[in-house]
């Protein structure tokens, strides 16, 4: 493929967000985002639209002296600063374009402040996400790596938990993967946990870090867990941090595709009855008999419609599969990999567009000269389907233009049969409000 | 909740004396968690409403993700402002250099487009490793025949201010390569500009339809539902009319200073200020017609819509209010429309107002408001609820930061989708309120404080 010089409107953001997502996964945890004020107060204000939360990350807030000199003396104040207001138990230091082209020896900084102060005893955590290198689910796996890097011990012996890393799914499904875990009456231990701290509650007294997070504690002992299971196949295995477990410490790795409609979220199933050598709980057999019984209902409706989709890896990657089992043609992918032409590859049938640098423009372009029926992903296709009149189906992130982002179920059986039910439902809306005059136009002559 | 000791000095109580002695206009204290964003983001919201004109951003993907359509901002016309446009740098860009691919980018988007100008941005790591974007723009625009513009405007040179002022410079450059420059003594009879309204949900359209209607020429609108051609002409205006005075004021200095284009200081937000400033547009003119139309069309606005914001001021009356906004002169038309409605102001902090614009602020207040520079969550939060505030006017971040205070909101940023000027905005803005504030959540929510009290 061609390299192109230019992409517009982009379906996906830098990394440091990524971190952000990473650090609301664990108990009172704040990032701290070293670069120009401006890269915190963007991705805050990203993610506060999607979730309707308010989503607190610090910056460094580099200024000129700092670029030309180097960022040492901010990142102290800022460090200290956030550990002033904020009392964390965990601060995530992600580094940006600037503190990376610049140089800073971020490793050696923290170590210092965690050295040679004494009021000091929480763990700093290092990541490098320039946004050079990739986009932000390259940003989370990176940071989960990193946390797991810095804060796990050796195992004490084996326990009977697993430890799920989920990638970005939403907080509804977070919520739902610990009913899974109950059903199987097995701990799952969520390591990047954000079902409560990015979906939050009101209560009478306001926190300014939210409850919820996995504890830390569930870092220390990961080493012990029976294995580790993470939703992400595209993203390169040196960002893995199940790998990283699997080598430093034996922990068997598994690494899947979101567990999203019948195939993916039988392979999940069957792993954990490979894992626990237990039986697949009977209710969730009983979800998966209604999502089979679902997809006869819809089956004709969604044969053969053509279906665009758009956002990060391991998010097209799924709908992809979920769109082969539906009998729903994927006409053009749009997303951003440093893998680049995986997705494309990977798949049993070979999608006619791929579209690897996220533009979302060059779908526009594409799409004036051919008709689609359906576009999936985040509201960055929002303007596309109002100027194109394509209806679309809000999955993936950011959505901000509809509430509930973080209560939409997306994974297992149930989040499997939402969506159907969604699709289905905006062709079923289409062909009611247009069928008499259509067959009226076509035969009473 | 621990107010860090750099910021003491950025916080202070309005007490009977006016002088205020607020530490502002500095660089955001590292670690504080500063609403403001930065210099390239400054630029980016002052120029992209210029509707016909192709926004490139040179850098990472980043900067073009967070700020694609990112204001409500509406066009008359061309609609390719909205198309947020990367060269997207990769690791080996930044290594070996980004000037080529910036240079084939403009190659491949000019011809293709043809945009009746091009904004380049630069972004920090341009700013760092040097690409030299003046040369590509001026070779650019030799080669197409249009204008290229850089953008200085690398995030780490100081707040959003100085990314207002990269904006200014960048209108200035465009201006002066215009033919109107050159002659800037044919001056259209009763002519205005409008600096510094950007077309938010069709703001800048009521302003221009009241300045139509009084008999006024407008001939450039910067940079809201700006066209090329119309800021080329901004020299043949007798004035310019200066809204957002902390994003325009600079530029509006600059054309004073070089074409002797005089200005004023206005503001459509709130009927108070709304009716001044028709006013002093008039008397600037000593027109008698003009002066006769605008009290015409003050009066024609009042019996229009009066009645109909009567209706929503029920329940307003007492009720306390924080404020927190980008730019001063927003702030100050609020506290006067507030004022206005009866209503008490004990908050107000901006992001980027001035010495002179926090004294204005302060003797607007009563004794007791707190008034803070560059705020961050912490204190918003630990103010908020001290002052016993039941309704926050600001932008998206502090919308869920109020609602988990369990305070209302009134969103008075980029994203409104709500016209919040003159009469008709002033209409919009009490209906907004009304509908923050008369909702039953707020009773419920007391009547759950009541039973965690039990």
């Amino acid at each position: 493929m061609k390299e192109k010089n230019c992409t517009a409107n982009p379906c996906y953001f830098c990394m440091p967000l990524g971190a952000i997502f990473a650090g609301f996964g664990f108990e009172k945890t704040i990032t701290l985002i070293h670069g120009s004020q401006g890269c915190a107060t963007y991705m805050r204000r990203h993610m506060a639209r999607h979730f309707h939360e308010p989503v607190d990350a610090a910056s460094s807030s580099l200024n000129e002296k700092d670029a030309i000199y180097g960022g040492e003396e901010n990142l102290k104040k800022a460090i200290k600063n956030v550990y002033k207001q904020y009392n964390p138990q965990m601060i995530v230091i992600a580094s940006t374009c600037l503190s990376e082209t610049i140089g800073d020896n971020v490793d050696a900084i923290a170590d210092q402040i965690e050295k040679k102060t004494d009021e000091f005893d929480i763990p700093l955590i290092n990541v490098s996400t320039p946004s050079f290198q990739g986009g932000y689910s390259a940003g989370y796996w990176r940071t989960i790596k990193a946390i797991l890097k810095k804060t796990c011990d050796k195992s004490v012996k084996n326990k009977f938990f697993i430890n799920i890393i989920p990638g970005i799914i939403t907080p509804q499904d977070i919520r739902y993967l610990k009913v899974i875990g109950d059903l199987w009456q097995i701990d799952f231990h969520i390591l990047g946990d954000y079902s409560q701290t990015l979906d939050g509650v009101w209560s009478e007294s306001f926190k300014l870090l939210p409850d919820g997070g996995a504890p830390i504690s569930f870092l220390k002992e990961a080493s012990s867990a029976l294995a580790t299971i993470e939703f992400s196949t595209i993203n390169p295995e040196e960002y893995s941090p199940g790998l990283f477990l699997q080598q430093e410490f034996g922990v068997p790795s598994y690494r899947l595709p979101y567990p999203q409609q019948l195939g993916s979220t039988d392979k999940f199933m069957n792993l954990l009855k490979a894992i626990t050598q237990k039986n697949i709980p009977k209710s969730i057999l009983t979800t998966r008999g209604r999502l089979l019984d679902a997809m006869i209902d819809s089956h004709k409706i969604l044969f053969g419609k053509k279906a665009v989709i758009f956002g990060e890896g391991d998010f097209v990657y799924s709908a992809c599969q979920i769109m082969e089992e539906l009998g729903v043609e994927v006409a053009a992918i749009v997303y951003e990999s440093t893998r680049a032409r995986d997705i494309g590859f990977t798949l049993k049938t070979k999608v006619p567009l791929v579209i690897d640098n996220g533009s979302m423009f060059e779908l526009e372009e594409w799409l004036a000269g051919n008709s689609v029926d359906l576009l999936l992903g985040s509201s960055v296709g929002y303007s596309l389907s109002l100027k194109m009149n394509i209806p679309l189906v809000r999955r993936g992130f950011p959505i901000h233009d509809r509430f509930g982002a973080g209560r939409i179920l997306t994974i297992m059986y149930e989040g499997s049969i939402s969506l159907m039910d969604d699709i289905s439902n905006v062709f079923m809306e289409k062909i009611n409000s247009s069928f008499r005059n259509e067959l009226k136009e076509s035969y009473l002559h | 909740m621990n107010i860090l000791m750099e910021r003491e000095h950025s916080i202070k109580k309005k007490t009977d004396n006016c002088e205020l002695s607020i530490n502002c206009e500095k660089e955001s204290l590292a670690g504080s968690v500063s609403q403001r964003a930065c210099v390239f983001c400054g630029a980016r919201v002052v120029l992209n409403p210029i509707t016909d004109a192709l926004h490139l951003i040179h850098g990472p993907i980043g900067c073009a993700s967070y700020t694609w359509d990112i204001r409500g901002s509406l066009s008359s016309g061309s609609e390719i402002y909205r198309t947020s446009y990367s060269t997207d740098m990769k690791e080996k860009d930044v290594i070996f250099g980004g000037e080529t691919k910036l240079k084939k980018a403009l190659n491949e988007l000019i011809p293709k487009f043809k945009p009746a100008a091009v904004f380049v941005f630069s972004t920090c790591i341009v700013g760092i490793i040097g690409d030299d974007i003046e040369a590509i723009c001026k070779q650019a625009e030799e080669k197409f025949n249009t204008y290229v513009i850089p953008v200085q405007s690398a995030g780490f040179g100081g707040n959003k201010s100085a990314g207002y002022r990269a904006a200014c410079d960048a209108i200035f450059k465009l201006i002066s390569k215009g033919v109107p420059f050159k002659e800037p003594d044919q001056k259209i009879p009763l002519s205005v500009n409008i600096l510094g309204d950007f077309n938010l949900a069709a703001e800048l359209w009521i302003v221009k339809d009241y300045l139509k209607r009084i008999g006024f020429n407008v001939v450039a609108t910067v940079t809201g539902d700006g066209k090329t051609k119309d800021i080329q002409n901004v020299p043949l205006a007798e004035l310019n009319l200066l809204q957002c005075s902390g994003s325009m004021g600079y530029l509006a200095k600059k054309l004073q200073q070089e074409l002797n284009l005089p200005f004023l200081k206005i503001s459509f937000f709130g009927q108070e200020d709304t009716i001044n400033s028709l006013r002093n547009i008039a008397y600037f003119f000593k027109d008698e017609r003009i002066i006769n139309n605008t009290e015409k069309l003050i009066r024609e606005e009042k019996e229009k819509y009066i009645p109909m914001i009567e209706q929503y001021k029920n329940g307003l009356e007492g009720k306390r209010v924080g404020i927190y906004v980008g730019g001063a002169f927003k702030a100050k038309s609020l506290i006067k429309a507030f004022k206005n409605l009866g209503m008490k102001v004990l908050f107000v902090g901006t992001q980027t107002g001035n010495k002179d614009d926090y004294d204005e602020i302060s003797s607007l207040c009563d004794p007791g408001t707190i008034i803070a520079d560059d705020t961050n969550p912490v204190e918003l939060a630990k103010y908020l609820l001290e002052q016993e505030v039941d309704l926050l006017v600001g932008g998206v971040k502090e919308r869920f930061l109020a609602h988990k205070l369990g305070i209302g909101f009134c969103d008075h940023n980029h994203e409104r989708k709500i016209p919040l000027s003159g009469f008709p905005g002033d209409l919009e803005f009490t209906r907004e309120l009304h509908s923050s504030l008369q909702s039953p959540i707020w009773s419920i929510l007391k009547n759950e404080r009541k039973k965690l009290y039990c």
